[in-house]
């Protein structure tokens, strides 16, 4: 929730921690996949204009007994992921820990994910911060989770070391998404 | 591109309420944020907010998982096998205020079961809450409302869409 000064008449931070301004008419659709029959292994998001503050990405994953991983590419290269911290929930033991990249898949969005039952699908809302900045490496939160008694809650920080303006991203799910899994790429300004 | 998050309806309570209902939520939208600013009438203790939709009553349709801090030890997480919340608010004590933001995606589809993420912050704590609706229906109501308290007035409550290209 932004703060609108009487004074001056601009808006500043959010009354939430952690959470960025977004004011109505500073955020816009950039493009949509939905995973077809057969499921994709990975969904990308490529082109991306370079004229955002932010991208968000917002959807459904589906992946029961999976786990998933994000990587970006950039004018240099794809880029794995240099390093990333979860802390997460399974509804016994919260846990918090490091993440490694794996291989080219990246670093993961979610630690645990256990039996799904039909129909359900889970969540992913990722933040990429500063995505076109070319003086700073860039770093993404990520909150994904699935709600079953087997599956977790994640808090999701990725650092990628690249100073070039990230132009693709890449979602990459071990085993498939399946059908109906749905991701929705933003830019924020 | 096509600008989009774009306010649906705000209700500022004028005088404390057992619940907060959004009706008739329009369809055109593939998410729904719900931005939440104020706090419980329970007194010296915090409340839970609890999430109905489509005018279900509590424990119907729903699950959570939840992971929450509270400034003290490595924090802790459960899980209700029968219902959604959008998580603790503050109780009606000096200053405090608490935040909240609830994101239910892709409500509008008549395909898969209606996950939510909601998180809440407050004087004491910091909750964060994955739900999952168990129905494939549209979502076209929610209710918010209190375990113990009222919510306090003066706590606003503003609903957006957010549409995909």
């Amino acid at each position: 929730m932004a703060i609108r000064s009487l004074k001056s008449g601009t808006f500043s931070r959010s009354g939430l921690v952690g959470n960025d301004v977004i004011m109505p008419g500073s955020y816009e659709s950039i493009a949509t996949v939905t995973v077809g029959a057969g499921g994709a292994n990975t969904v990308t998001f490529s082109n991306i204009p370079s004229t955002y503050t932010h991208l968000q990405i917002r959807g459904i994953p589906r992946t029961p007994g999976n786990a998933t991983y994000m990587s970006v590419t950039t004018s240099g290269g794809a880029n794995y992921g240099l390093k990333g911290h979860y802390l997460l929930g399974n509804g016994t033991s919260a846990l918090a820990g490091v993440l490694n990249p794996t291989g080219t898949k990246g670093l993961a969005l979610d630690v645990y994910v256990g039996s799904l039952v039909a129909n359900q699908f889970g969540v992913y809302l990722i933040d990429i911060l500063d995505y076109a900045n070319t003086n700073k490496y860039k770093t993404a939160r990520a909150m994904t989770g699935y709600s079953d008694s087997s599956s977790s809650l994640n808090m999701i920080s990725h650092l990628y070391d690249t100073t070039n303006a990230i132009t693709s991203i890449t979602l990459y799910a071990d085993g498939n998404y399946p059908q109906y899994s749905t991701f929705a790429l933003y830019g924020v300004n | 591109m096509a600008k989009t998050y774009t306010p649906i309806a705000t209700q500022k309570l004028t005088a404390s309420a057992a619940s907060v209902t959004f009706s008739n939520i329009n369809q055109n939208y593939t998410d729904l944020r719900l931005i939440f600013s104020g706090t419980s009438t329970r007194s010296s203790s915090n409340d839970i907010v609890y999430l109905s939709i489509n005018g279900e009553t509590l424990g119907t349709n729903g699950r959570y998982l939840n992971l929450y801090g509270t400034g003290s030890g490595s924090g802790g997480t459960g899980f209700s096998g029968s219902y959604n919340i959008l998580g603790i608010i503050d109780g009606a004590t000096g200053w405090q205020q608490s935040s909240g933001i609830l994101d239910l995606l892709n409500y509008s589809n008549s395909t898969t079961f209606k996950p939510s993420f909601a998180r809440t912050n407050g004087s004491d704590f910091v909750h964060s809450c994955m739900n999952i609706w168990t129905q494939t229906t549209a979502i076209s109501s929610i209710r918010l409302w209190t375990n113990i308290g009222l919510f306090s007035a003066g706590s606003t409550f503003t609903l957006y869409g957010i549409k995909a290209a």
